[in-house]
């Protein structure tokens, strides 16, 4: 690993300068400087941890489901590295480990924990292959990138057969039961729904091919309902109530996968009851169901990354809410394929927002939802938001692509507020 | 408020990845406006097809093709029928394959060198049109077929020229590269559908909500030309 010193220092150096210049911002830069330097440098060190390493990938909840699997880890004695939600890709894997790594690159933790985009994940999973991953499943997303859900499929699938040890899987979803067919049997881990909850859900799931009208392969992890914020699951057989960071069934189901693959990953040191103490105690990943004080006013924050999780969020903000923005920044190279997600669960759109609010306002017009205002710029709309009068119903909601979301967390300097880092 | 105009989504499981099932929600709302009745009819595979006044068929993903194809030849007399009687489809992206394959469009389907993934710019006959392209594959008109417009920015069908417009009997076919609401994003593509479909010669909006939508729409478009032109 000393060969890689000058590359972390100049790194660190370029960590120091982005930060002087953009505070709050510039997070991927030095991973960008670091990957080109030194390519060799990220496969080195995600092989270098003495416990192995755990990927998990797939369209949506990785965040969640990483936060859980790590805490749950964690709490069993190991010393954990993981990534923030918001560099998933090898530029922002580099510069995670440049922030907590020695001179030399090395990292002081037993086991790394990483959520990983799709398409990375495949390329690294060359040079990195991981001991354990969890595959979560195969949404519509970044169709500019991913424009045929095949494609997604057939990189979760390289994943797969490049992991060495269990690979944890939605038995729910078809595309990623295909992307494990060349896993043995022994090594391939299933979790999903009960029949109960299959039947109800699965269709709102946004999986591109929920096992909808077929019998889904045996699973060891299982979610047998879902009330609220509390969930009741069975693994291998022993049966476990948890509280859920926020409502939602697909918090649930992203419960079964973390502690799925805890017990697979601890083996006989995985321990049920603290699992499940830990997953119960966990606050939401920032914009995954948080509420926030911002100005002395509590805000409900969501993220939206695709039209599954914008569809699943707007459909569970409360409807007689009537104080919600919606802010969409230039991540969404093109709008136009959130038109699937129907927004008139709203009652109305208080503020379209960010480089994309013409485009949000239309989609509510056209889905009958009355729009108040429409603001392209994000500041000047989160001032605008944070001035309205308290709703008549709830919280206000501040709904955001990821790129509005981390402008939004800069604004407020929100770095050290309720948001999660490694 | 009269006949009740009947909007078919044709496989929306299967071509709304992209939004360009939404047209026909879109020409639905559109009907409302002018205070006309609408209603969606969305066929599935192993729907039974009937005759409807627009059909909206989108792009279907590679691995959902085959599937697709099967399902549209299973409704290729119905579809035929009806356009020639004077319905309209409007295919986008792989749509305007599926509707070779049934005879509806009798140009070539061609693949790009390398996928376009771009805005794209058309000049149709002055207007100036707007949209995002996602395409493996462009379009060789036959003799009888006419494009959209040409390409001002953006690969289109590939020759320089993007869509095509075909009268097919007394009906219409459209189709675009352009995804998603491409008659929200584009009203003059919009107007033509619903004039026909009324029969009115001017499409008029006077609702307070279709005339800030269809105002907003004509605003970004012009922000998204200058944009790519830029670009």
């Amino acid at each position: 690993m000393l060969r890689y010193a000058p590359a972390v220092a100049v790194g660190r150096l370029v960590r120091w300068v982005a930060r002087k210049r953009k505070p709050g911002g510039g997070a991927a830069i030095p991973g960008v400087v670091v990957n080109r330097l030194a390519p060799g440098f990220l496969p080195q060190v995600l092989n270098s941890f003495p416990q192995g390493l755990v990927v998990v990938t797939g369209t949506a909840g990785k965040s969640t489901t990483t936060r859980m699997l790590a805490a749950i880890v964690s709490a069993h004695g190991k010393r954990v590295f993981t990534n923030p939600s918001t560099a998933n890709i090898a530029q922002g894997l580099t510069s995670a480990i440049l922030a907590q790594s020695t001179i030399t690159g090395r990292i002081e933790a037993d086991i790394a924990i990483l959520e990983m985009d799709e398409g990375h994940a495949a390329k690294l999973s060359e040079r990195a292959p991981a001991d354990v991953c969890v595959l979560l499943n195969v949404c519509v997303d970044q169709v500019d990138r991913f424009f045929d859900p095949q494609l997604v499929t057939g990189m979760l699938s390289k994943v797969a057969r490049a992991t060495t040890g269990p690979v944890i899987f939605n038995a729910d979803d078809l595309s990623i039961v295909e992307a494990v067919q060349t896993v043995s049997t022994e090594r391939s881990v299933g979790f999903g729904m009960g029949s109960a909850l299959r039947s109800t859900q699965l269709r709102n799931m946004g999986y591109v091919r929920p096992a909808l009208a077929v019998t889904p392969p045996e699973i060891c992890g299982e979610l047998s309902s879902v009330d609220g914020r509390r969930a009741s699951l069975r693994l291998d057989g022993v049966d476990a109530d948890v509280h859920l960071p926020a409502i939602g069934v697909h918090y649930g189901v992203d419960a079964v996968a973390a502690l799925t693959a805890a017990s697979r990953v601890l083996g006989q040191d995985y321990d049920p009851v603290l699992a499940s103490r830990t997953l119960s105690a966990l606050d939401p990943v920032f914009g995954r169901g948080e509420t926030l004080t911002i100005r002395g006013q509590e805000i409900d924050m969501v993220l939206i990354q695709n039209p599954t999780s914008f569809r699943l969020n707007v459909n569970s903000i409360p409807a007689e809410s009537d104080c919600v923005m919606i802010a969409v920044g230039s991540d969404v190279r093109d709008y136009a394929y959130l038109w699937p997600v129907h927004l008139d669960h709203l009652s109305r759109l208080a503020i379209a927002a960010g480089p994309k609010a013409r485009e949000v306002a239309i989609h509510a017009l056209y889905n009958d939802v009355a729009v108040d205002s429409v603001e392209e710029n994000l500041e000047l709309a989160l001032e605008a938001f944070l001035a309205l009068p308290r709703p008549s119903h709830g919280r206000k909601t501040l709904v955001f692509s990821a790129d509005s979301m981390r402008r939004t967390r800069r604004y407020f300097d929100l770095a050290e507020q309720g948001v999660w880092e490694s | 408020m009269g006949v009740v105009i009947r909007v078919a989504k044709l496989l929306p499981a299967l071509t709304n990845s992209q939004g360009d099932a939404e047209n026909a929600e879109a020409i639905v709302a559109t009907l409302g406006w002018l205070g006309r009745s609408a209603g969606i009819v969305s066929c599935d595979v192993g729907s039974h097809l009937s005759p409807c006044d627009v059909f909206v068929l989108g792009h279907v993903t590679e691995s959902d093709f085959a599937a697709a194809r099967d399902q549209v030849a299973l409704w290729a007399d119905a579809l035929l029928a009806s356009v020639s009687k004077g319905s309209i489809i409007l295919a986008v992206g792989s749509g305007i394959e599926l509707l070779v394959s049934i005879g509806l469009l009798n140009g070539v389907v061609r693949p790009h060198q390398s996928r376009s993934v771009t805005d794209c710019v058309v000049d149709a006959e002055g207007n100036e049109l707007w949209g995002f392209e996602n395409s493996a594959c462009g379009y060789l008109r036959s003799d009888l077929e006419r494009p959209l417009g040409v390409v001002l920015a953006g690969i289109g069908n590939g020759d320089g020229t993007e869509g095509v417009r075909s009268e097919f009997g007394q009906g219409l076919v459209l189709a675009t590269h352009l995804h998603g609401p491409v008659l929200v994003r584009n009203e003059e593509l919009m107007d033509e559908i619903v004039s026909r479909a009324t029969h009115v010669s001017e499409v008029t909006v006077n609702t307070a909500t279709g005339q800030r939508a269809r105002s907003l729409a004509r605003e970004n478009r012009a922000a998204m030309i200058a944009l790519t032109k830029r670009s």
